[in-house]
Parts: structure tokens; C-alpha cells; sequence
């Protein structure tokens, strides 16, 4: 599903939290935004998914403007999952996760097997199906984040946004989710903070000050230059001949 | 699809649950109409329901009949209502604005919805019961904007909301005192002061039938939107990304909400506790998901006052214990349990 936003902006107040971003998400991609706090990248996500109130510009899915289509319309196709999600229900990992099955069901559609077999599916995927019967208060940050993983890809969309879904993972379910994310066969657009993950995606976007200034292959977009006048850091790109890859090594500046 | 699959879940869930729980309200309605001061013998009971619903044409006592269909039926029906209606509103409330303390008595919609039915009593515009229901209405509609205004002005968070619904019920209980003050004659105000104690006697047949109406049309709404309402768990943005148009669902439920208080209010007066007390010891029975506290709220909160009713009869011999001191003196350690409840499981 190709996804294309025009000339996007968001204000607090008088304050431009995203400023003219015009971007184009092809289909089956995995597109890495970053840049550092405060930059723009969630409430970017947020209006590349139709959440943000009171946006300006136009976000097209194919060649639907978003605003013509209803919310339910909209979570069928993309799914999103935040960077904090909590609640004081006392819902079990089951219960999270059959939410996503919302866009899809009505008081003539109510769930059924089909549904069912689509929430252990998404469970299996994130490893967390042995957990069903889990009380969500008593799980901890990485399998919360895991849980709403799986609750969006019940919702079978075609474009999944992530803000930030390492966050709060151990360096084991960070590498596993983001395998999983991957391999999976949808567009993907997820912030991160890990510059080394960045280099992972297919492309990535570089936010800086509500702006993104620039928008291409991980190689070509991550070079010292600009790593130095965003994030204010040194980078040295290292070969690594275990696998073949570069990864980078950061000192301050 | 097939036509079986569809239907089957639903057809299965209303006779499993759906019997029983009409079961259940049946016998507590009975209940409400066969004890009392001067208990009625079922056989009479049954004689007297038969004589009104079909014509049975069976001899009775004519003060019996007239206690049990003129005076208990009607006010059985309207406790059940009540109970129900603000047994809901609860229910929306904690779901909407997600909140454990959210009640219609704590946000002030109950306080704003008496000084609504008071300015209509006191100061004689409209009258009649659908006047007094209407000023309730916009009573309740109007403390619940100040109440949601002042407590995003104030932040947002949830004890911002506590707080405003504090300072919104004191504004209104204060307008209340001060047209009480202003413009009752002594019978007047004695009146008003018992009837916002929440107080079932003067209830007749044309009351049951704004609160018989309003309880199934919000019990309806409510199950609607049970889904949305779960989807609620995670907060608004959360739902939004759901599918849930989430401003329309907003002003569905909370119009719903505003409607049930405000018949409820205006027809016994203010009644605490049972929108704070029954939903969340229904989520310890069914739990969380609102396709199942929906109905079985609903049901709680029903024979909870009738059975409060009962008790307010009965407690004193020859005399009415108003109805909201039954459930604040049953609903107020209810309340303590939930709080060190809440606690040790966070």
C-alpha cells in the first residue's frame, strides 16, 4: 500500500511541532524515521495516520485522501501502536489483542473462529502465546509492547506505524521484534532511536526541528556529516565480517 | 458466512444469560411488590397482577389491590430503572473518560441535574413532570460541560477530574440551597429536601413510564457501543486508531448518560453510589469486557435498588428511610473495599 503525504504541519499553540514534510511510503517497504527528541517524528507518525487533530496538509492511501475515509475504514488498513499504552482495566493479554479485530467487526460481524484464529496468529508471531490468560498489569514493558504488537496485527493492516517500538526492550527482544517487523509483508514505518537499527531499514527520514531533511537509503542518508549537525555526535562507520555489515560506533562531540 | 455462524454466538449468549438475568429481575420486581410494611401474600399478589394485566376477575381486597398496583408496582419498576439507568452511566463514565472513580454523583452530573429539576419546581416554568425532566436534563448536560471544562483547563488527569467534579457538584448543590432559600415556601422546601435524598413514595404509574422508557433506550445505546467502549482501554487516540469515530461515540454515550440521570434524578432525586459500586463489582463477576458488564450492570444495579428500596420501607417500622441513605450506608464501604482493592493490585 503506498502512502503519501503532502506538505504536513502540526502546531502547538504558536509553536510548529512538524513543518512542511512531504513524503512518499512505497509499498512493502520498511521506512525508519529518527531524529532526536523533540524533533516531530510521533506526532509525525500521528499524522500520517490520521490521529493527529486539526493537521494541516493531505495524507493519500493509494489514491485515497485519508480525510474521505471513516476512522473504521482508516484501521483497516493501518494500524498503529504508540509509544506508552496503559490502561486500569483488568484485561488479559487475550482481551488486548482482540482488539485489533475491532475495524472489522460490527453488530452483524461479531467474532467468531475466523477472528479467533487471526488473534492467536498475531500472538504466535510475537511469542507471546503461551501468555494468553496473562493479566496485562502484571506484564512487564517488553511483553506490554509485544502484546500491542500483536493487538495491531490482528488488525491485519497493510501499513503498520510504530513509534519507537524498542523502547523498553532488552537487546534480545529488540533484535527478535525487529526481525519480526521485517519479515513481515506490509509497509512499515517506524520511529527509532537506534541509528544502528535506522541502518536496517529499507530507507529512512531524518527529522529535524518539526523538518525532514532528508530522506533515502540508510547509506546514503546516515553519513558523519549529517549524524554531526543533527544528533551532535561523531560517528565512525565499522565493518563488521561476521555478517557483512556496517555498523556505527558514536563518540560525543 | 455462513447465516448459523452469525447468529449462533449472540442467539447462545441472550439465552444463557438473557433467561436467567429476566429471571432474576422478575423475582426482585415481586419481591418489591410482596414485602412492605404490611407484607402481601403472594396468591394475592399474583391475583391482584392478574386482575390489572388480563382482566382475571379474581376477589381481592380492593386496599390490597390498590397497594399493589397502584403504589408498589410502580415504584418496583421505577427503583429497577434507576438502578439500572445510573448503574449504566457509571459503567460509560469509567469507560469514557477512564477513570475509576467516574459516577454521575462524583462528576456532579447528579448535583447539576437536581438544581436543574429545583428551578423548574420552585420557580414554576414548564411544570409537569416532562418540564421538571426537561430542566434536569439540561441541569445535568450543563454540569457536566462545566464539570469536563474545568478539569481540562485544569490539566486533564484523573484527579483533575475528581477534583472538578468536587467543585461542580458544590456549585450546583449551591445553587439548589440558594433557590430553596430564595423561593420555597416551607412545604415546598421540606418537600424538595426529602425528594434530593432520594426518595421513592411518591412514585405513580406516569413516572414509570419516562423511567421504564429511558432505562431500556440508555441499556440499548450502552450495549451498542459496548465494543467502542473496550476499545476505550487504551484511551481515546488509542480507539480513534481502532476504527472508533471516537467524538461521535463520545457524544452518543454521554448524551445517553445525561438522559438517564437526569429522568432518574428528576424522579427520585439524588441517589449515590450505585454508579460507583455496582459496575465495578460486576467487573470482578464477568469482567472487563463491556459486551458482558453492559447487561449484567444493568441487571445488578436493578435489583440493587429494589432490594435498597425494600430495606428503606422495612428498616424503620412506620417510616421511609430515604432510598440514597440505604445505598450510601451499603455503598460507602463498597466504595472503602474498591479503594484497597485498587490498591494492592497496582
Amino acid at each position: 500500500m503506498k502512502l503519501t503525504a503532502t506538505s504536513l504541519g502540526w502546531r502547538a499553540g504558536s509553536r510548529a511541532i512538524v513543518e512542511d514534510v512531504s513524503v512518499q511510503i512505497e509499498p512493502g517497504e520498511t521506512f525508519g524515521l529518527i531524529g532526536p527528541n523533540g524533533s516531530g517524528k510521533s506526532t509525525l507518525l500521528k499524522l500520517l495516520a490520521g490521529l493527529a487533530k486539526r493537521g494541516k496538509g493531505t495524507v493519500h492511501l493509494d489514491d485515497r485522501p485519508l480525510a474521505d475515509l471513516s476512522r473504521r475504514e482508516i484501521a483497516q488498513s493501518i494500524a498503529f501502536v504508540e509509544q506508552i499504552a496503559d490502561t486500569s482495566e483488568r484485561l488479559t493479554v487475550r482481551d488486548v489483542v482482540e482488539l485489533g479485530r475491532t475495524p472489522w467487526l460490527s453488530a452483524l460481524s461479531p467474532f467468531d473462529d475466523h477472528d479467533r484464529s487471526i488473534v492467536m496468529d498475531a500472538l504466535q508471531a510475537v511469542d507471546m502465546a503461551d501468555m494468553v490468560d496473562q493479566a496485562w498489569a502484571t506484564l512487564s514493558g517488553g511483553e506490554r509492547q509485544r502484546v500491542q504488537i500483536a493487538r495491531a496485527l490482528a488488525q491485519r493492516p497493510r501499513l503498520l506505524i510504530l513509534d519507537e517500538p524498542t523502547n523498553h526492550l532488552d537487546i534480545h527482544h529488540q533484535m527478535t521484534l525487529l526481525q519480526l517487523v521485517s519479515r513481515l509483508p506490509i509497509t512499515i514505518v517506524m520511529a527509532l532511536h537506534d541509528l544502528n537499527q535506522a541502518m536496517n531499514c529499507d530507507r529512512v527520514g531524518v527529522m529535524q526541528s518539526g523538518r525532514l531533511i532528508a530522506c533515502g537509503p540508510p547509506a546514503e542518508v546516515l553519513t558523519p556529516d549529517r549524524l554531526a549537525e543533527v544528533f551532535r555526535i561523531r560517528a565512525t562507520p565499522l565493518f563488521d565480517p561476521t555478517d557483512d555489515s556496517t555498523v556505527l560506533h558514536f563518540h560525543c562531540l | 458466512m455462513s447465516d448459523a455462524a452469525l447468529t449462533r454466538p449472540l442467539h447462545r449468549g441472550v439465552t444463557l444469560w438473557g433467561v436467567p438475568g429476566i429471571a432474576v429481575l422478575t423475582l426482585a420486581i415481586l419481591a418489591g411488590v410482596i414485602i412492605g410494611e404490611t407484607p402481601l401474600p403472594i396468591p394475592t399478589v399474583a391475583a391482584a397482577l392478574a386482575n390489572n394485566l388480563w382482566d382475571a376477575g379474581y376477589v381481592i381486597d380492593p386496599i390490597d389491590a390498590g397497594i399493589i398496583w397502584s403504589y408498589r408496582l410502580p415504584r418496583t419498576l421505577v427503583a429497577a430503572a434507576c438502578g439500572a439507568g445510573l448503574a449504566l452511566s457509571g459503567v460509560v463514565l469509567q469507560s469514557l473518560v477512564r477513570n475509576a472513580l467516574a459516577d454521575p454523583y462524583l462528576l456532579g452530573v447528579s448535583a447539576g441535574a437536581g438544581a436543574g429539576a429545583v428551578t423548574v419546581t420552585v420557580l414554576g416554568v414548564g411544570g409537569g413532570l416532562l418540564g421538571i425532566s426537561t430542566g434536569s436534563f439540561i441541569g445535568a448536560a450543563l454540569a457536566f460541560g462545566v464539570v469536563s471544562l474545568l478539569a481540562r483547563a485544569a490539566g486533564g488527569g484523573p484527579a483533575q477530574l475528581v477534583l472538578a467534579g468536587i467543585a461542580g457538584s458544590q456549585l450546583f448543590n449551591a445553587v439548589t440551597s440558594f433557590l430553596i432559600a430564595k423561593s420555597a415556601n416551607a412545604e415546598q422546601a421540606r418537600g424538595i429536601m426529602f425528594w434530593l435524598l432520594g426518595n421513592l413514595s411518591g412514585v405513580r404509574w406516569p413516572d414509570v413510564s419516562l423511567a421504564v422508557p429511558t432505562a431500556v433506550l440508555g441499556f440499548f445505546v450502552c450495549l451498542w457501543f459496548a465494543r467502542a467502549m473496550d476499545a476505550f482501554s487504551f484511551g481515546a487516540t488509542s480507539a480513534a486508531a481502532l476504527g472508533i469515530p471516537v467524538r461521535r461515540v463520545q457524544i452518543a454515550l454521554i448524551g445517553a448518560v445525561t438522559l438517564m440521570t437526569a429522568a432518574m434524578v428528576s424522579l427520585v432525586g439524588s441517589i449515590g453510589f450505585v454508579g460507583l459500586v455496582i459496575p465495578h463489582a460486576m467487573r470482578y463477576v464477568v469482567g472487563p469486557r463491556h459486551v458482558r458488564l453492559v447487561p449484567a450492570t444493568a441487571l445488578a444495579g436493578a435489583v440493587f435498588l429494589i432490594a435498597a428500596d425494600i430495606a428503606s420501607r422495612v428498616l424503620i417500622p412506620g417510616q421511609v428511610v430515604p432510598i440514597g441513605v440505604v445505598t450510601a450506608l451499603v455503598g460507602a464501604p463498597g466504595f472503602a473495599l474498591i479503594l484497597i482493592h485498587n490498591r494492592s493490585r497496582v
